[in-house]
């Protein structure tokens, strides 16, 4: 039995909590067992730019929660993941980086030895459950259904620590649409930025991004982007609507969240995949 | 002197003061804004709230008594989050509400019912609750009743004075508010023991009307019959047992709406604005609601602007009030959370000046803070959503605060995810998440800078952005970066010499947080982290929109050029993408460098202007 803590952080059960249902309903058939851990704090992430040692602090609590309970963790958010891969390695690689925070963390009794492992939503289901294990769970396969794949930078680089996949030529994302039964469209921008890390700091900035993937996404050809990551999926979602319905303009290219587009093929209802919850509706999906 | 005519001779005044008391908060909460009420005055507000109020309930009064059951009585959260303090809490409660509830029926039988039943002989049936069969039903109520109250307030005592929590902190208007319950409770069943142990005071009638129990010679007075074994012997003068309890009675309905437990009210408005918050969400289309505090978002109507002092903001007609409070206050040292409101107290919503008064520091929302760990590290106590409420508090009713306590409380309220825990788990569900936005807001136009808003920190506000001022937007994220920009003078002297042995070694050295920081030094100038940078590659003209560019801030980190790395606009929008750490063929840790500047900037900035406040 594969057994995760899950890792939400804090934006999934605010503002995107079809994230969660749908990836509970996806793993749930999958035979991945999620346990929570209550008391997780921020993954630090967004305190990076701020204060090393405090992002530091806030990664490795959960670490240490998380080993407490003898428990690998599964993240869904990359920017999450990213931060707390980059903890893990971070203390593992210094000892006496290690010994500060510990010595802080063992004021609430726990502290960091560096057993357990971050896992993201992606490479659980490419390397736990195996595509040939989900192949065999497919009961609507897409037919012409054309996606295309963003990475999400947080997931693939740095490489040297987050050992997520070939950084230059990734293949994990593509290996599960093209199960699903979607085609997993080429695209040059594939494995750029979505643009949310500037939203709220550089908005001009970070929704040209934005559009800049939606263009090149539509233009290649794909009828969904599909994300695995809150922010870009925050990004390519909500704040594409914002962008649009400022233009005035009426041809989105709706994302889908990888479970959810997992769970359509798998036969889930809709109910758990939470389609309708996302801000550009999905229609007509699958037909 | 008739004890009836003692009695209403204190407590009609009372009334009056409960009143004045309760006119003078509502008259508070009443300078928030109101959706679609601009330039109305407190009075037209009010009637608005009213018709509103009243309307909606009529509109589904089911609904509304089933959460004013269910959700403020029965306190369903409390119960999901903690037994012992739902106990407590419905001990409490349940037993005020009851003992009041019987204690009214007996007296309206027992006195004024038979007395009428002499001339309508309907009322007859009164005589069975004063001597017959129904009298030990009440007097064993009533009892138990009043016991409950006695067991609720000793587990409160308990859990704040000896389990001590460490989510709790106990102010003194708490230990005030406990001692009084404790007081009220214990004398009225001295007084109870002592009228049993003694039947002579009741014959004499020196109590109001006949409430010794008929039944006092047994077991339905438990408590009191238990008392009264002890009092046998000893006599005191029982009119003065009578005004030890009756007045602080009275007192505590006059404390009521200057205390704590002013939250009967106001935590009872905060759930059901919230639940019809959650109604009118989860049926946007099928539902004709609206609720009276307007829908719940961030306030989208231009701050009101307020001198920088906040504490000037005095409201002129209570300036006379405000002396005798001031006096009063002095004297009986009540909360000092009163008079005047800030200018910045009208900035807020009607529903969040009740809310800051429903909070009742219970720290559920600090225990469970996504972000409560930074405190560890960040020695700001407003990181801490339980007392950010309470600087809140204090910043809103208009105490005078130093320009540190504010900036501190600027850095608190933005140092948050927008996770909404804290608001999920309030108990009176005041939306707590709402209120750090519009406090924040509010502090940001104050004019200093922010700089936790040059972070992922700022997402929400980004996402928020439909309905805010363009101006108000845009401002404090230019100032925050303009702050960090002006200290370094290189930035401002266009031509000047630069060596190339390294000027300012110290800034090489101070990156010294991670191993990868110190990676910029193996650095050959190739420029193919510039060259893959979506930011660089974005602008036509990069420099002149970023400053330095990746390449570029290495080779000045190298030659401890502090000012111009932190000066660079290249810092503030670098997406953290890692492509240039990724394709750099030295291993230069690029995004890492970055990272530990932008801290660096942050720190040297933040030393630098307090450096200058202190010289002025």
């Amino acid at each position: 039995m594969m057994k995760f803590a899950l890792f939400l952080g804090c934006t999934i059960p605010a503002r995107l909590k079809q994230y969660e249902t749908s990836s509970r309903a996806v793993l749930e058939r999958l035979g991945v067992e999620l346990m929570d851990i209550e008391e997780f704090n921020c993954c630090g992430y967004p305190l990076r730019n701020i204060d090393f040692k405090t992002y530091l602090l806030a990664s490795a609590r959960n670490l240490a929660l998380a080993e407490k309970k003898n428990l690998n963790v599964m993240t869904l958010c990359q920017c999450c993941y990213g931060a707390l891969k980059k903890a893990d390695y971070l203390l593992k690689e210094n000892p006496s980086l290690k010994k500060e925070v510990n010595a802080v963390l063992q004021q609430e009794g726990v502290s960091y030895e560096g057993k357990i492992e971050v896992k993201h939503l992606l490479s659980v289901l490419d390397q736990e459950v195996g595509v040939e294990a989900i192949r065999k769970r497919i009961e609507k396969p897409f037919q012409g259904l054309k996606i295309a794949a963003h990475y999400g930078c947080h997931a693939l680089r740095p490489s040297q620590i987050v050992r997520f996949d070939d950084p230059g030529n990734p293949s994990i994302f593509e290996r599960l649409v093209n199960v699903t039964g979607a085609e997993s469209i080429d695209w040059l921008m594939r494995l750029e930025c979505c643009g949310a890390p500037l939203l709220g700091s550089h908005d001009e900035l970070s929704t040209e991004m934005t559009l800049k993937k939606l263009n090149n996404g539509r233009e290649s050809g794909a009828n969904y982007l599909c994300t695995a990551c809150t922010y870009c999926q925050i990004q390519f979602d909500t704040v594409q609507q914002m962008i649009l319905s400022r233009q005035g303009s009426n041809s989105p290219l709706p994302s889908l969240l990888y479970p959810q587009l997992l769970g359509l093929s798998m036969g889930i209802p809709p109910e758990p995949l939470g389609l309708k919850m996302n801000k550009i509706p999905i229609r007509e999906i699958g037909s | 002197m008739d004890k009836h005519l003692i009695f209403y001779l204190m407590f009609i005044p009372t009334v009056i003061l409960f009143i004045w008391g309760m006119s003078l908060r509502v008259s508070i909460w009443l300078e928030g804004t109101l959706e679609r009420t601009e330039n109305l005055t407190k009075r037209e507000k009010l009637k608005i709230l009213l018709r509103k109020g009243w309307m909606n309930f009529w509109g589904r009064p089911v609904w509304y008594i089933k959460i004013l059951i269910i959700d403020v009585i029965f306190h369903r959260k409390l119960f999901s989050q903690s037994l012992f303090r739902w106990l407590a809490h419905t001990l409490l409660v349940f037993g005020f509400v009851a003992t009041f509830i019987v204690d009214m029926i007996k007296g309206f039988t027992t006195g004024y019912l038979v007395e009428l039943s002499h001339s309508v002989p309907f009322f007859s049936f009164a005589h069975a609750f004063k001597t017959g069969g129904i009298r030990p039903f009440l007097d064993f109520f009533l009892e138990f009743f009043s016991f409950l109250i006695l067991v609720g307030c000793v587990l409160a005592m308990i859990r704040r004075f000896f389990i001590r929590p460490d989510q709790l902190k106990t102010e003194e208007e708490d230990i005030v508010t406990l001692c009084f319950i404790l007081y009220l409770v214990l004398s009225g069943f001295f007084i109870e023991g002592y009228r049993i142990a003694h039947p002579e005071v009741t014959a004499s009638r020196v109590y109001m009307a006949d409430f010794t129990p008929a039944s006092s010679n047994n077991w339905v007075s438990f408590f009191g019959y238990f008392l009264s074994l002890f009092l046998k012997d000893i006599t005191i003068n029982p009119h003065f047992l009578w005004y030890a309890h009756v007045i602080p009675c009275l007192v505590w309905f006059v404390y009521i709406p200057h205390s704590k437990l002013l939250h009967i009210f106001t935590a009872s408005m905060s759930v059901i604005s919230d639940r019809q918050k959650a109604l009118v969400k989860n049926h946007e289309t099928s539902i004709n609601l609206e609720s009276p505090f307007g829908s719940g978002l961030p306030s989208a109507q231009p701050p009101i602007p307020f001198d920088h002092g906040f504490h000037g903001g005095k409201i002129k007609s209570h300036a006379f009030l405000n002396k005798i409070f001031a006096l009063f206050r002095s004297l009986i040292k009540i909360h000092p959370k009163y008079f005047p409101i800030s200018s910045m107290g009208k900035n807020l919503s009607v529903i969040q000046l009740i809310g800051l008064e429903a909070c009742v520091r219970c720290g559920n929302c600090s225990e469970q803070c996504s972000v409560a760990v930074a405190f560890k590290r960040i020695p700001n106590i407003n990181i801490l959503p339980s007392r950010k409420i309470a600087s809140i508090k204090a910043l809103i009713f208009g105490k005078a605060l130093s320009p540190q306590e504010l900036k501190d409380i600027q850095e608190g309220v933005y140092l948050c995810t927008n996770c909404l825990r804290c608001t999920v788990v309030c108990p009176v569900s005041i939306n707590l998440q709402d209120l750090w936005f519009t406090v924040r807001e509010i502090l940001l136009q104050r004019g200093y800078p922010e700089f936790l808003m040059l972070s992922p920190l700022s997402f929400y506000r980004g996402l928020m952005r439909e309905g805010m001022f363009q101006n108000d937007y845009q401002k404090p994220l230019i100032r925050a970066r303009e702050a960090i920009a002006d200290q370094g003078e290189l930035m401002r002297t266009k031509d000047k010499t630069l060596h190339l042995t390294p000027t300012d070694r110290t800034f090489q050295t101070e990156l010294n947080l991670s191993v990868q920081a110190k990676t910029f030094s193996v650095c050959f100038g190739c420029q193919t982290c510039t060259t893959v940078c979506p930011v660089v590659t974005h602008y036509e003209n990069p420099q002149e929109a970023l400053g330095l560019l990746p390449h570029q801030i290495m080779h000045a980190t190298g030659l401890g050029l502090r000012d111009l790395a932190f000066g660079s606009n290249m810092l503030w929008d670098c997406l953290t993408c890692y492509q240039c750490q990724e394709q750099c063929p030295r291993g230069v840790c690029v995004t890492d460098v970055l990272y530990e500047i932008k801290n660096l900037a942050i720190q040297h900035t933040k030393e630098k202007m307090l450096q200058l406040e202190g010289k002025r």
